[in-house]
């Protein structure tokens, strides 16, 4: 019989006196009963995303072992990690499913926030925060991707480039900034590369804790009456500890599932001299995509920008509706009509696509 | 477990409550991200299987006098000098003999000189013997010799045994 | 949900992830199991040649990439580099380099059966220009230019596009380096190398992947061995030795890239060319030299047996004898003693019939009317020559080339037949017209000289059927097996 119990205590023991940190204040910080509406599933969606930047950052270190960020030797290596290396395909398809539930994981989250209302006073900060997270999930999906260097992945970064050009004032510098220069060449995927290891996972991990460190100096927000579940509280470990466990573990076991299943694949590689017929990028972005046919550009790239922007000053914005009419449920339209205008131009393009 | 918050003890009490449930989901655990764990370690710990050899054309065997060498960049990157020693080696059974041309001391290029039957480094000196053995020179100082190449010999064609890359 | 609640749910979570763990192990372990196949090996000398004609003739470097030469790293430069002297070499992108690859550089390696080969008759097809083939290909059907010294500075398209592109050219090197159009392109398997040396390695080991199964292949002898003259392709494929590959090739076509084709070892039935003619048995080795098992020559109006010519020069070389039991030695790899033998005389059997019936005939009243002056110096310009030519040359050939191989069509209907009707309805008349004609002409006595010859072979037993003179027994004979035969149908 291994003697758990006094082991743990001597090991905290010898912990204490080494790293005299007041552990008092870290237990408290951390042991913070936890209101009990969380124990539904669906408020362990912020955990979710969380989880899966780290998945994302351990795969993606591994992958950064082989990968080359070179126009003639990035396709090769992608190739050689799927195909030659020990798990490569298992770490790289990892990467891949992980990056896609990432993004929806975070959406998902987004919603649940939005339409809990947990974003109004005094939390509109960390509302934004979560918008550029958000933002920088997506920077995430769209450097990642062209990083393989298929024919997609050059002409989708050719392409948002184009668009940031057409960005009224500042677009022809953003789209220099991107591009590293004024063409698309070997310096756009060393840029992209940069963002991608460097720039994009350190924005993130501020952000992320300030995200985190805002959530908890503010504390749970509460959910309906005081007699409703949050009557009861319960503790953070061990109880939602096990919780967020449990979601990892199933997140490891149907992120692995659909590796084996769905394999992450490569596509023609990149040529700069060939358009290929169909050009589209990720499904993440295939609501702007469509958005784009349906105007002229500089009026698609506006409205994106208004529409972000809307999204972004939404609890300011939803503050000055509710002054005027108290019990308005003007947010929960707002929020629907947005969810399914943004479902109708991705499943709409979605469809042209496979037409 | 309604309580609002607790200590260190508390942990302690419920574990020792709890070994055997506790010890299935710590093991389970283990088990299962040991095991990623260790997929992820091959991934980064290249293959040690030893890699297969095959043979790469070098020259035609009239092109290569006695007393002369021939520098062959292979594919693998590394450069190889071989040289015709004029004498019948009974091993090989051919009188060629080829070695990569980089100096083990600090990389430096050698090269055979006829007269004196040896390979030299300019560098530092450094002195092999018509067998890649180190006898002057800091190579010598450190008993590294000049990496050997086998050398196959078919009809006027003569090959170097080298690894796949 | 309580906290035992949710440990046993953790722990069967890990439990379906750590399954699914050990199915990636086990994806990861079948994939190892691949082996892939080695990759060409592109040398730093090769280098720049590779990737630049990989853009301009990527055909070029796809063939050389799945040739066994590229695994060894054995590329461009390695066939293609001139030394200084060399008549044919000119600089290209900062080498020496030659286009034509002749088999003395083949033999750098390859010195053994570039030896076989130059010394074989494969080697010597260049070497027509006297022969009654090319007069046709340059004068009957195309047109030569000389200059003062006699030196050809016009060939005829019908010789370059045809004949020699299956006998070889004389490539020759143009004041300006360049190679003469009228001799390059050409892969014919007797070209005249700018550097002295005969033959051409890549007319049967098409460069520049050089497989050996397409060499083995029949359609490659094909090329060249094919049409009325010589219709070795046809006859092969008529018989039963074609059949019986044609029937096998998609089981066999795997391994016959493989270094050895034994027959009897690795495959049980249908030879192709090669194996035959040239392969290894399990007694014999692979020979370059073709003739070394042939008996018989059946090129020319008469055959005779493939060393008599040496042996009137004086020379010493194998004799037919020698080069028989070797074939028999291939044959025996599927064929009992007796069938070989028997096989022999039959063969045997059939080109005596030619020479005795037609070959010796023909040859001799032709000669005797050209020595006569009964026929103008020029050749080809009139019908007795025609027919003669055809006599010999195809239909001649073609019977004699079905015994040999097996293809009773083309030994009867394509052979023998058409040799019969040609010499009765075509020759006989055609030279008696010419007779006649010269003793129109104040040449009669040399018109009787030739017209008794003509009688006396004529009378033979051979041809006296044509007299009307079959022996009234063989006469009954035949004309009861015609009523019996007559029985079997309702006419």
């Amino acid at each position: 019989m291994i003697p758990i119990g006094s082991a743990l205590v001597r090991a905290n023991d010898w912990l204490r006196e080494r790293f005299p940190i007041d552990q008092q204040v870290l237990i408290s910080m951390g042991s913070e009963p936890v209101p009990g509406h969380l124990k539904r599933w669906w408020w362990c969606l912020g955990g979710t995303p969380a989880y899966l930047f780290i998945i994302q950052a351990v795969t993606g270190v591994l992958l950064t072992f082989y990968y080359v960020p070179t126009p003639d030797q990035a396709y090769e290596s992608v190739a050689a990690i799927t195909n030659e290396v020990r798990f490569g395909w298992y770490i790289r398809s990892l990467h891949k499913w992980s990056a896609n539930f990432m993004i929806v994981a975070v959406l998902l989250h987004m919603m649940r926030v939005f339409f809990t209302g947990a974003y109004r006073r005094p939390r509109e900060g960390n509302w934004m925060l979560g918008v550029l997270l958000l933002l920088l999930t997506l920077g995430f999906g769209f450097t990642g991707y062209s990083l393989v260097y298929e024919q997609l992945s050059f002409w989708g970064a050719t392409v948002a480039a184009n668009i940031l050009q057409s960005i009224p004032f500042v677009g022809p510098d953003l789209a220099d900034f991107l591009r590293g220069g004024p063409t698309v060449g070997s310096n756009m995927l060393t840029r992209l590369f940069v963002f991608h290891i460097g720039a994009l996972p350190t924005l993130m991990i501020v952000v992320l804790l300030g995200h985190l460190l805002l959530m908890r100096t503010h504390g749970v927000s509460p959910l309906g009456s005081p007699s409703g579940p949050d009557a009861k509280r319960f503790p953070f470990i061990p109880d939602h500890l096990f919780t967020e466990i449990a979601v990892a573990l199933f997140l490891m076991f149907i992120l692995t599932f659909l590796a084996i299943v769905f394999p992450a694949g490569l596509g023609p590689k990149a040529d700069p001299l060939v358009t290929p017929e169909h050009i589209k990028p990720e499904w993440y972005f295939f609501w702007a995509f469509r958005w784009l046919k349906l105007m002229p550009e500089q009026a698609a790239v506006a409205t994106q920008g208004l529409f972000i922007a809307l999204i972004f000053f939404w609890p300011l914005i939803d503050a000055r509706i509710r002054k005027r009419n108290p019990d308005s449920e003007a947010s929960i339209w707002v929020g629907v009509g947005a969810v399914a205008f943004l479902l109708t131009l991705t499943v709409w393009e979605a469809l042209y696509l496979l037409h | 477990m309604n309580q609002k918050s607790f200590n260190a003890n508390d942990i302690v009490d419920w574990v020792a409550r709890r070994k055997f449930l506790f010890g299935g989901f710590l093991a389970s655990l283990a088990a299962a991200y040991g095991v990623f764990a260790s997929y992820a370690l091959k991934f980064v710990f290249p293959a040690r299987k030893p890699p297969r050899r095959t043979r790469i054309f070098i020259g035609f065997s009239d092109q290569i006098r006695p007393g002369a060498s021939k520098a062959v960049n292979l594919p693998s990157g590394d450069q190889l000098l071989i040289s015709n020693t004029g004498r019948i080696n009974p091993v090989t059974g051919n009188t060629f003999v080829a070695f990569s041309n980089s100096c083990p001391h600090l990389g430096c290029k050698v090269h055979w000189e006829a007269r004196r039957e040896e390979f030299l480094c300019p560098c530092h000196g450094g002195v092999f013997t018509a067998d890649g053995i180190a006898v002057a020179g800091p190579p010598a100082q450190s008993g590294s010799n000049l990496k050997p190449y086998e050398i196959l010999v078919e009809g006027n064609s003569i090959y170097a045994v080298v690894e796949e890359v | 949900m309580s906290l035992d609640q949710k440990q046993k749910i953790i722990i069967a979570l890990a439990t379906f992830f750590f399954i699914t763990l050990i199915i990636v192990a086990w994806v990861e372990g079948g994939r190892r199991r691949v082996v892939k196949a080695p990759d060409a090996v592109v040398t730093s000398e090769n280098k720049d040649c590779v990737d630049c004609h990989r853009v301009k003739s990527p055909g070029i470097v796809g063939q050389w990439e799945i040739s066994t030469h590229a695994k060894s790293g054995i590329g461009c430069v390695q066939c293609h580099a001139a030394e200084e002297g060399d008549v044919d070499g000119y600089e290209h992108e900062g080498r020496l380099i030659a286009t034509v690859v002749s088999p003395k550089d083949c033999a750098q390696c390859h010195e053994r059966e570039a030896a076989e080969f130059q010394a074989s008759h494969h080697a010597s097809a260049g070497q027509i220009l006297g022969s009654l083939d090319n007069v046709l290909a340059e004068v009957v059907e195309g047109f030569v230019e000389f200059d003062a010294q006699g030196n050809k500075i016009k060939a005829s398209p019908a010789a370059v596009s045809g004949c020699l592109q299956c006998h070889g050219a004389e490539i020759k090197v143009l004041e300006n380096g360049k190679l003469d159009p009228a001799t390059w392109p050409n892969t014919g398997i007797g070209r005249l190398n700018p550097d002295g040396s005969r033959g051409s390695c890549s007319a049967c080991h098409l460069r520049h992947n050089f497989s050996r199964a397409q060499a083995r292949a029949p359609e490659n002898c094909g090329r060249c061995h094919l049409g009325p003259d010589h219709p070795q392709k046809e006859i092969y494929e008529e018989s039963k030795h074609g059949i019986a590959f044609a029937a096998n090739r998609s089981r066999f076509e795997p391994m016959m890239e493989e270094k050895e084709w034994i027959p009897g070892k690795h495959f049980e039935q249908g030879p192709t060319c090669s194996v035959c003619h040239m392969g290894a048995t399990k007694n014999l080795p692979i020979t370059h030299d073709v003739g070394e098992r042939i008996s018989w020559t059946l090129r020319p109006p008469v055959s005779e047996k493939i060393d008599a010519a040496a042996i009137k020069a004086g020379k010493r070389v194998k004799s037919w004898q020698d080069r028989r039991k070797d074939m028999q030695e291939v044959c025996s790899s599927c064929h009992a003693t007796e069938w070989v033998k028997n096989w022999y005389e039959q063969f045997d059997a059939a080109v005596n019939l030619y020479n005795e019936k037609f070959g010796k005939p023909a040859t001799e009243l032709f000669q005797m009317a050209r020595k006569e002056g009964l026929l103008t110096p020029t050749q080809f310009d009139e019908e007795l020559e025609f027919t003669y030519f055809y006599l010999w040359h195809h239909e001649g050939r073609r019977a004699r080339h079905g015994a040999a191989m097996m293809g009773p069509d083309y030994t009867q209907w394509h052979g023998f037949y058409e040799i019969a009707e040609r010499f009765y309805m075509e020759f006989v008349p055609q030279l008696r017209e010419i007779l006649a004609e010269a003793r129109r002409h104040g040449k009669a006595a040399a018109a009787a000289r030739i017209e008794a010859r003509l009688n006396q072979i004529l009378a033979s037993d051979l041809h006296k059927w044509f007299l009307g003179r079959m022996s009234p027994g063989e006469l009954a004979a035949r004309k009861k097996a015609a009523e019996e035969f007559k029985k079997r149908y309702a006419q």
